[in-house]
């Protein structure tokens, strides 16, 4: 069986742009034995003899011998590699229209989904933006509690974002709610971030108040969160469009 | 060769103590022992300031030989570190192969204004905390093992970076085990320490005087410089 593999070789090498090929196969004492063989497969030719040995063909090299090998039609298998080629392209398509759409959907020009908070598009830089809310936030009776400058902790990083959060709220508001539910420091002091797109664009963002605290389902924190929604709203209004 | 005395191993004994004080702050305060800021405080600084007063006993006690090895170890590991600094700054900032800016990190961390960003104060605090790290890793190499050949430094150097690896400080940044999960980590952090202790070797050999070290020294302890303990004893 291997001096049959030998001498197929060259028969292979010459026939390299022809996708599939046929083997025919008889031996004397067994039946016919067909298979078909992909000759861009370097092993085929002794995969094809390994079939046979398991067809029960004996390694005799006069008892085995090639009577036919054909040439599938090749249009056929053009047709199913444009199919492939096509539902390949089709696939890619596919997934960098996803990924643009989400990237998009994700980019700050675009304030991001109308779903995820309220956003406010302002004049100026994120520094005079932070400073100009920061004044707000004290006139609207409130302090800031906190802040995290995003955009220099992952400077750390090599990435460069302009991008700050401050944390408002205020200790009277903050006892009303912790009283009348202990959970809601998950919520509060209340995130608010400024940050600029890639066209420079700046902008506020935060989640209402009322929308966060909501699952909490105890009415009195709805009350007072429907008043942080004012105050929150009051804030960003004044700010320079 | 001159011989070791107590005095000497005592003191070659806290400078080693204290010059392992710094290297071992941040993985500390990674591993939650302490925030970083009271270490600084209360180990980190009574370190540095302790090791100049052992410097200064050493000088005053006439114990040349530490004396030339805690100040030629310093400068030889502080200025390895510009040679560490050039792989993993050109590694951070061209191939993208450190996760962040460690000194910079270390400097956020010290001033305890993570949240803020670094600031000059936090930037220059957390140079000065790598840089001492070098010399400190220096003294100690030099305390220990003086003017040995240059193959000792490297070794040395590179324990050094496969301690980094190890310690809770990558942990804590999330890149797998030794930093495994990002490749290029790992093999910035062992090139960096390589080029480490190839200055510190080559700078060691050419300034510290006396040949020997001091881990092949135990059994030639006298009492004085010099003044054998046996020979005083019988």
């Amino acid at each position: 069986m291997v001096a049959a593999t030998d001498s197929l070789l060259p028969t292979w090498r010459a026939l390299q742009q022809v996708s599939f090929l046929e083997f025919t196969c008889k031996d004397s004492s067994l039946p016919l034995v067909s298979l078909l063989v992909d000759t861009r497969e370097r092993s085929a030719p002794r995969i094809a003899c390994t079939i046979l040995k398991r067809a029960g063909s004996v390694a005799r090299r006069d008892s085995c011998r090639i009577l036919a090998l054909t040439r599938i039609e090749r249009q056929t298998n053009m047709f199913t590699d444009l199919l492939r080629k096509a539902l390949v392209a089709g696939g890619l398509l596919g997934v960098m229209s996803f990924t643009a759409y989400a990237q998009t959907t994700r980019s700050p020009s675009r304030g991001g989904p109308a779903t995820l908070g309220v956003v406010v598009k302002t004049k100026g830089t994120v520094d005079q933006t932070v400073s100009g809310l920061k004044k707000m936030v004290a006139d609207n009776g409130m302090m800031v509690m906190g802040e995290i400058h995003q955009g220099k902790v992952l400077e750390m990083t090599g990435l460069r974002v302009n991008s700050e959060t401050i944390f408002v709220g205020n200790p009277n508001i903050g006892k009303q709610l912790f009283s009348a539910e202990p959970g809601v420091g998950l919520v509060v002091p209340i995130r608010i971030n400024i940050y600029e797109d890639e066209h420079g664009q700046t902008y506020v963002r935060y989640i209402p108040p009322s929308r966060q605290l909501r699952g909490f389902g105890n009415a009195k924190v709805d009350e007072i969160a429907k008043m942080l929604d004012g105050k929150l709203q009051n804030m960003t209004a004044m700010l320079p469009k | 060769m001159q011989r070791i005395s107590y005095e000497e191993l005592i003191l070659s004994g806290l400078a080693l103590l204290l010059a392992g004080v710094a290297p071992n702050v941040f993985p500390a305060a990674q591993a939650g022992v302490a925030p970083m800021p009271t270490l600084g405080l209360w180990l980190l600084l009574p370190s540095v300031a302790l090791l100049g007063l052992v410097t200064g006993v050493a000088a005053w006690r006439g114990q040349r030989r530490l004396v030339n090895r805690l100040l030629a170890g310093a400068a030889a590991g502080f200025i390895a570190t510009f040679g560490l600094e050039a792989v993993r700054a050109t590694s951070f900032h061209v191939f993208e192969g450190m996760p962040g800016d460690l000194p910079r990190l270390m400097g956020v961390l010290l001033t305890d204004r993570f949240m803020l960003g670094p600031s000059r104060l936090s930037d220059t605090l957390g140079w000065t905390y790598h840089f001492w790290n070098g010399a400190a890793f220096g003294i100690i190499f030099a305390v220990l093992l003086g003017r040995r050949s240059i193959l000792w430094a490297l070794a040395f150097a590179e324990l050094i970076g496969i301690g980094f690896l190890l310690s809770p400080a990558v942990k804590s940044l999330g890149i797998g085990f030794m930093g495994l999960d990002m490749p290029k980590m790992p093999t910035t952090v062992l090139l960096a320490h390589l080029a480490y202790g190839l200055i510190l070797g080559v700078l060691c050999r050419r300034w510290i005087r006396d040949t020997s070290w001091l881990l092949g020294l135990p059994g030639q302890v006298t009492r004085r410089n010099g003044e054998s303990l046996a020979s005083s004893t019988t």
